[in-house]
């Protein structure tokens, strides 16, 4: 048990930045902020359903528990993804195993210590985002007299074990998944062409849906007749057919009283043995099953595969500059990940402006309506764009210690560090330039405005790259990258996903107001996309300049 | 009168300007300005508020209404306003003169403008009272005619005014002034720049109604109207401004700056204030913001820091409301008294406190400072909310910090309105005292924990501030390691040695290196010299700093004192030079794992810029003798961990550079290797070449190096040949004894040598 102990301890120090413990600021800038984040999702929830339940009546109140199914269903799919997509790599390709398949233990040990871990770590996460939406839906309900008080207390208990059950059905799922890994390591041609056939599937599945959309829809008629019956329809018909996840709300909230107020009971003390019972025996199943092919198959990763001979290659000689460039698009394009992450981002979104505009064209809006319009295609352009910047905030971390050797290079370093850049600052562009020409086509404006319109999206975009790279460059992980080859809760992508989000609602609010105010004074417009432009020009030269002489003066001293 | 007053106040100046010049006694005296200060602000006070300007104010719009209320021409009328407005900045800049001493920009002020200042006030004395004082009550006995102790007070400051400039003239001639500094272009334009600023900072809030009337158009400054946004974005323009403009500039330049901008908002603000209104306490400045503009100059004059943060904390939040949902009457024009007043007012209590911590004149609060602030937020609550009540129940109208009316209740709504009309009353003398006791108690508990909550967001704030200010020293530097560069090379180019007598050489003058603001020295106060042809050992217990040596001389990391010169380069002002003259394997091989060896060796010699033919010898060379022919050209992931290592050795000789250093070089290769490597170390230094290695291997050491180094905890114990160290025994027990005793005394000859 010690041993357990000491090995979860260990695991989770190394995953979990804990310094801010030691300085009080810190922790308690932490503890503020964490509150404040878990409030902030909380409210957001709570107003989301009390909008859709009171204002546009898509469902009544004693219909939140429905809803309620619906949203975790929903999660415990993606968790399961997220968790067996985690446990591949925690479990069988972590850098660690290394080190722990040395150790006296048995397999049983490291196998429940990871698990553990892995399980902690989910606890974490959810506080980010399962938690505070459950409590937000408490809150819903709490308001409408259906909850008592002491639910918020004793919802805790369930919850905290809940978390468990998408874990240990990832680690299920994960000794098979990481077969087909390997398969597709090994075989990178199958990896690619799956994803073509993935991507070309859902550009054929969104345009066949474009194409049976029916004309002239008049949501404000259909909506009585058609769209409300059919979302109370779907909500009755998905509890009733996922049962399952019906009674896990049940022991989150308890049981309906005929009063309408729902109340814990001996019932739902049952079924929540039962759900502890259920974790138990796939916790069970995973650990009897998997433990004794673990070390078999974590193994497996250490043993490099004998290469074939490769033919001789010539040398061959470059500028140096040219030089950077090469190395960048090679170790870019050799790995599947970011080839994939560099697709999914750009061929997705304009196949999403497609969708939206579609929809948006078939409805008749104000001149209002137009502009929130307008709004919804740069918010949609943007911050799928700026939020795939996340990886840019670990694009020099992630080069390990290789990073270093570029200190030691007779070069000016700014050139080589901006190449890194290149793939997505050229990827950005046609993402862009095919978005804003799908929206235009629906749009249909002038050609100035499209183009003051894609300068403003695209340098905007090349600011956040620029900012995110900044980020790296200012605290880099590379000896974490270097020790564990993966990077566990990095700030520096955390801080760039939260700016994307913030920058883009920030651009599509100020596009609304600009064009809100343009149609009060003559040439407004034009002024209106000219200010939307310079804003992302301001943004750019701002983010660069700042990256360029952060390079200057902190490069070689981080 | 106004003529014997004038040149009174001139006679008297220039007397004084003198004798505290010259008179050693007066001289020495360091109170003989501060009192001339002290008679100029009494005398203005008296001229300022002798006036009561309130009709003016509400009636005169425009220079033809000016003409008309106060009978001068209209021409005559614009003379006066300009010279008031001139009076106003020409009291100020005296004042700081007196305080301050002479300050380079502002003097072109004194000289250049306060003459025009001073004759067009002599000039127009009697018009400016008339059009400031152009009530129709003056002079029909209910008011008090202010006309001649007007034209007497400002008469004595004309002349005060003309005899600084006079005087500051004849030092600049006597002095020699303008034979040892020429005047240029930037000195003219930074001097015309800074009196624009001081005539912006001290323009009365009248005179833009009085002068221009008003605009026409709908210009409106409130609910986010794109002219209310230009007030807005310049509320974070000025302070920025204000910040990149003072950040690298004297202290008393800041502090000069700063002053000035205050007290003249102190004094425009106060234009409506009269001897008429003092009596009465009702009308005085208590409103939260309105405290700013006495609080500001006064905490920054005297340094009074504990009421320096009462400002900082909660007049900021204050002010950044108000700006953003303004209290004047609606439609009210752009540049009447009012708008301009409320602007003038605001921006100051929102930017003077931050700007004043993030120039460094008052330093970061901390709790202590925090708790001192509210005390004096709370003994601020108490009396307004005690104004507030007596002069309610006196029947006067009065809402000190909006705490006496529903004023900001309404803008919450109706729950608000209920807990401000849950109030208590009581009599006495005659007179219903009524509080409203939940909504004031709420109030100012909200204010406080918006203080806190202030606190928070001015740390990020001055974090990116003082981040800022980090980088802009460094590129600061940067700059000057630049000029020095170029001034130590004499007109050579920049890719030419600093000491071109050094050949192949690495030398390390007095190095040491910290890491971060830890003030222990990883390795401190080392110096010695690798000649050409020399194999050179490195040795030391682990964390004895070999590493962070070798790391700082292929230009990981910085130097934090000393030098290092490689083959006459300076590693910290040349890098990129000195770099080219190095080959480095480190400890941990670091390699791009997605490129073949063959890739990566080409992407290294690409970046050295080595010719094809030199290329393709040295890697076919090398990969032959590493035995790498089958795999050089498969990816670097599925090498073991010896062969990495070979490919990170063959990227180093590539360039064949003229100093090879090695980290630990020998770790995880085979016999076979470890012969190789032992050899092209023997061979590269047979060409002349420095090859520098560290190693843990004392055998290899022995057999391989001409000269040795050890250092342990930072410090060099010794830099000894091999024959020298062998006179006394073995490597091995030369270097135990060294790690265990203190530093030995070198030699006279290690010590020449090194």
């Amino acid at each position: 048990m010690n041993r357990l102990f000491a090995l979860v301890m260990m695991q989770l120090r190394d995953k979990i930045d804990l310094s801010f413990v030691k300085d009080k600021k810190n922790l308690i800038r932490k503890i503020v902020f964490s509150v404040l984040k878990f409030v902030i999702i909380t409210v957001v929830v709570f107003a989301l359903v009390l909008v859709c339940s009171k204002l546009l009546v898509l469902f009544w109140a004693d219909e939140i528990p429905s809803v309620m199914v619906f949203t975790l269903t929903l999660f415990f799919l993606l968790s399961v993804i997220s968790c067996t997509a985690g446990l591949v790599k925690t479990m069988y390709f972590a850098d660690d195993n290394k080190v722990l398949v040395t150790f006296p233990m048995g397999e049983g040990v490291v196998f429940l210590s990871k698990l553990l871990v892995f399980y902690f770590y989910e606890i974490i996460k959810s506080f980010t985002l399962l938690y505070p939406i459950v409590i937000g839906f408490l809150i819903s309900m709490f308001t409408v007299n259906m909850l008592p008080w002491w639910a918020f207390i004793a919802v805790w208990i369930p919850m905290l074990i809940y978390t468990a059950l998408p874990v240990v059905v990832g680690a299920l799922l994960s000794v098979p998944m990481q077969y087909v890994v390997r398969f597709f390591m090994r075989f990178k041609a199958f990896g690619y062409a799956l994803f073509v056939i993935v991507l070309a599937a859902i550009v054929v599945g969104i345009v066949s849906l474009i194409n049976v959309m029916p004309e002239n829809i008049n949501i404000m008629s259909l909506y009585q007749t058609t769209l409300k019956p059919a979302i109370h329809n779907f909500l009755q018909g998905f509890q009733s057919r996922f049962a399952a996840f019906s009674q896990i709300v049940y022991i989150f909230i308890g049981e309906k009283t005929p009063s309408g107020l729902y109340a814990y009971s001996f019932t739902t003390f049952l079924k929540f043995l039962a759900m502890i019972g259920i974790i138990a025996a796939l916790f069970a199943l995973v650990f009897v099953t998997t433990r004794f092919v673990f070390y078999a198959i974590m193994r497996k990763s250490f043993e490099f595969d004998k290469k074939p001979f490769a033919s001789a290659k010539k040398n061959v000689v470059h500028s140096s500059n040219v030089s950077f460039l090469i190395k960048e698009l090679r170790l870019n394009f050799r790995s599947i990940g970011t080839v994939l992450n560099f697709l999914s981002v750009y061929i997705i979104v304009p196949i999403m402006i497609l969708l939206m505009n579609k929809v948006f064209s078939l409805l008749s809006t104000s001149l209002r309506g137009d502009n929130l319009v307008f709004a919804f295609n740069v918010l949609i352009i943007s911050l799928p764009l700026f939020a795939s910047n996340a990886i840019i905030a670990t694009s020099f971390s992630a080069e390990g210690r290789a990073a270093y050797i570029k200190k030691t290079k007779p070069v000016n370093v700014t050139w080589p560090l901006t190449a890194k850049l290149l793939p997505n600052l050229v990827g950005s562009l046609f993402s862009v330039l095919i978005s804003i020409s799908v929206f235009n086509y629906f749009a249909d404006l002038s050609f100035g405005f499209v183009a003051m319109l894609f300068i403003g999206i695209l340098f905007m975009q090349y600011g956040h790259i620029f900012f995110s790279a900044t980020l790296d460059l200012m605290n880099p992980q590379n000896e974490q990258f270097a020790t564990t080859g993966e990077l566990h809760g990095n700030a520096n992508e955390n801080i760039s996903t939260v700016s994307a989000f913030v920058l883009s609602a920030i651009y599509a609010f100020v596009s609304f107001v600009f064009l809100g105010e343009s149609s009060t004074t003559p040439g407004g417009l034009t002024l209106a996309y000219a200010k939307l432009m310079l804003l992302g020009v301001i943004v750019f030269v701002a983010a660069f300049y700042m990256y360029s002489m952060k390079i200057k003066a902190y490069y070689y001293e981080k | 009168m106004k003529y014997i007053l004038f040149f009174f106040g001139l006679a008297l100046a220039v007397t004084i300007f003198y004798l505290t010049d010259t008179n050693r006694k007066l001289k020495n005296f360091k109170y003989s300005n501060h009192i001339i200060a002290g008679v100029m602000i009494l005398i203005f006070i008296v001229r300022y508020f002798c006036v009561d300007k309130s009709y003016a104010i509400n009636n005169v719009i425009g220079l033809e209404k000016a003409s008309a209320l106060s009978g001068a021409s209209v021409a005559v009328s614009a003379f006066a306003m300009i010279a008031d407005y001139l009076s106003i900045t020409a009291f100020v800049v005296t004042v700081m003169r007196l305080f301050f001493g002479r300050m380079k920009y502002s003097d072109a002020f004194i000289k250049y403008v306060l003459p025009f200042a001073s004759v067009l006030c002599l000039v127009f004395v009697e018009e400016i009272h008339s059009i400031l004082a152009c009530d129709p009550l003056i002079g029909s006995g209910d008011a008090f005619n202010s006309q001649t102790l007007f034209t007497l007070t400002l008469s004595f400051e004309s002349g005060v005014y003309l005899a600084l400039s006079g005087y500051t003239w004849y030092k600049d001639i006597k002095d020699g002034y303008y034979k040892t500094n020429k005047v240029n272009y930037k000195t003219i334009l930074v001097s015309a720049g800074v009196t624009i600023l001081m005539l912006i900072a001290s323009l009365p809030c009248y005179f833009l109604q009085f002068t221009f009337g008003r605009l026409s158009g709908a210009f409106y400054a409130y609910d986010m109207s794109p002219t209310h946004r230009i007030f807005v974005y310049l509320m974070f323009i000025i302070p920025l401004s204000l910040y990149f403009f003072l950040r690298d500039k004297p202290e008393k330049v800041i502090r000069y700056s700063l002053i000035f901008l205050s007290v003249s908002s102190m004094i425009t603000f106060s234009a409506d204030y009269s001897y008429k209104t003092f009596p009465d306490l009702s009308t005085w400045p208590f409103h939260l913001c309105n405290t700013a503009m006495f609080v500001v100059p006064i905490c920054l004059i005297f340094r009074w820091k504990k009421l320096f943060y009462f400002t900082y904390f909660i007049n900021v939040f204050g002010a950044i409301l108000a700006m953003l949902m303004p209290n004047y009457a609606e439609h009210a024009n752009l540049i009447s008294y009012g708008v301009v007043r409320f602007w003038y007012n605001h921006w100051s209590a929102f930017f003077f406190p931050l700007v004043c911590v993030a120039l460094r004149q008052f330093e970061r609060p901390d709790i202590k400072l925090f708790g001192t602030s509210m005390l004096w937020f709370l003994l601020y609550y108490v009396l307004v909310l005690f104004l507030n009540v007596y002069f309610t129940a006196q029947g006067k109208s009065v809402d000190f910090f909006f705490i006496n009316s529903n004023f900001i209740a309404d803008k919450f709504g109706e729950w608000a309105n209920r807990l401000f009309n849950l109030s208590a009353s009581f009599e006495l003398g005659g007179y219903t005292f009524t509080f409203h006791p939940i909504y004031q108690a709420i109030y100012f508990v909200s204010y406080i924990l918006l203080g806190f909550g202030m606190w928070f967001i001015y740390e990020l704030f001055f974090s990116l501030a003082e981040k800022h200010r980090e980088l802009h020293a460094r590129l600061k530097k940067i700059r000057l390691d630049k000029l020095a560069l170029e001034a130590g090379l004499n007109g050579r180019s920049i890719e030419q040695p600093m000491n071109p007598d050094a050949g192949i050489t690495l030398q390390l003058n007095n190095f040491s290196k910290r890491y971060g603001n830890n003030k222990h020295y990883s390795v401190h106060n080392v110096s010695f010299t690798v000649h050409g042809g020399e194999i050179f050992g490195f040795l030391g217990p682990n964390g004895a700093g070999k590493s962070t040596i070798i790391k700082s001389i292929v230009g990981i990391q910085p130097i934090s004192e000393g030098s290092i010169e490689v083959c006459g380069f300076d590693c910290a002002k040349q890098p990129v030079m000195s770099k080219r003259q190095i080959g480095y394997v480190p400890d941990h091989y670091a390699l791009y794992e997605k490129l073949s060896g063959r890739e990566y060796i080409n992407y290294i010699a690409d970046i050295f810029e080595v010719k094809k033919e030199d290329r393709d010898a040295r890697i076919s060379e090398y990969v032959k003798l590493f035995e790498l022919e089958d795999s050089i050209d498969n990816q670097i992931k599925t090498y073991s961990h010896g062969m990495k290592q070979k490919i990170t050795i063959i990227s180093a000789l590539v360039h064949n550079p003229k100093i090879w250093i090695l980290d630990e070089p020998l770790t995880g290769l085979d016999p076979n290797s470890i012969f190789q490597v032992k050899e092209c170390m023997r061979r590269h230094a047979a060409q002349g070449n420095i090859v520098f290695f560290s190693s843990h291997l004392i055998d290899v050491v022995e057999k391989l190096c001409d000269r040795i180094g050890i250092i342990k905890k930072g410090e060099l114990q010794c830099v000894m040949t091999l024959e020298e160290i062998e006179r006394s025994g073995s490597l091995e027990d030369f270097y135990m004894k060294t790690i265990e005793d203190n530093k030995l005394n070198l030699s006279e000859s290690t010590v020449a040598k090194a």
